[in-house]
């Protein structure tokens, strides 16, 4: 989620790298072994857990308010869902990435892991693009899903990069509330995913 | 399965139980980032490695468009239909 620039630059040069080092480097991403991965989910709940703001936060939850992270949990599944009649993707795949609700760095690694570099690559860019569109359709959002819209729409990423966008459409008093859901969301992607594949 | 879950529950767990000591934070932070980067150089590594992935890269940009669309829309839309139902915000 942070520094989208930097991750895409990160991902630009092991594509050009790919494409230029010689054949007999030869490197599989399956052998990047589990171990790895769990080392990249352990320091990921690390993260959260580590962060003060995270529980101050949660601390303020209202029972009510879970509906929120639900709802754009199930509305992003059903959508991805729906996109998978149209185009040569399985459910199952169409679903996993629409479970990474914007958290493109952790859901295409994971993706990539398990089901190759393929759909990790459709992942990350579907979620990057998820987190642009935010950035671009939040004041029509706001006409058409109300002020929870672009909470709705950046999923994850209302955590730190779209968190900006809440505020400037939704209001200052949806900050807090848009934080919560973007935690509770965040949480629940590397969950789905496993879940799912 | 059930290990990657352990993974992140024992993260949490961790994290949370070090959430005062802020440097200690700040190192796995940056740990995470850094995992996140080098996973990402390798996933462009491998795709730049395969012809196939490559010459489908444009394919591959219009699905992901539509499911992040797709996704992006049903997300909003059914927040909308709960906020009317449930009052989530007043």
């Amino acid at each position: 989620m942070k520094g989208t620039f930097l991750i895409l630059a990160f991902f630009v040069v092991g594509i050009v790298a790919g494409l230029f080092v010689p054949e007999q480097i030869d490197f599989d991403p399956a052998a990047i072994t589990s171990v790895v991965l769990y080392v990249l989910l352990f320091l990921a709940g690390a993260a959260v857990g580590g962060d003060q703001r995270v529980w101050q936060s949660l601390r303020q939850i209202k029972p009510k308010i879970l509906l929120l992270p639900a709802g754009i949990i199930a509305g992003s599944l059903l959508g991805a869902a729906a996109v998978s009649l149209l185009i040569p993707i399985s459910l199952r795949d169409a679903l996993a990435i629409g479970s990474g609700m914007g958290y493109y760095s952790l859901s295409s690694i994971l993706i990539a892991e398990l089901r190759g570099e393929t759909l990790g690559a459709l992942a990350l860019l579907s979620n990057i693009l998820r987190e642009l569109l935010t950035f671009v359709l939040a004041p029509l959002l706001v006409r058409l899903g109300g002020k929870l819209g672009p909470i709705a729409s950046g999923g994850a990423t209302v955590m730190d990069t779209t968190l900006p966008v809440v505020m400037k459409y939704s209001g200052k008093e949806y900050v807090v509330i848009g934080f919560i859901s973007a935690i509770l969301v965040t949480m629940a992607v590397p969950l789905l995913i496993a879940l799912i594949l | 399965m059930t290990t990657l879950f352990l993974a992140i529950l024992a993260g949490t767990v961790i994290g949370y139980s070090l959430r005062r000591r802020e440097k200690v934070i700040q190192v796995i932070d940056r740990a995470l980032w850094g995992v996140i980067f080098l996973l990402l150089l390798l996933l462009g590594f491998a795709i730049g490695r395969n012809p196939q992935v490559m010459s489908s890269l444009v394919e591959l940009g219009f699905y992901a468009l539509l499911l992040a669309l797709g996704s992006l829309f049903g997300s909003v839309l059914v927040t909308a239909g709960l906020n009317r139902l449930f009052k989530l915000v007043a």
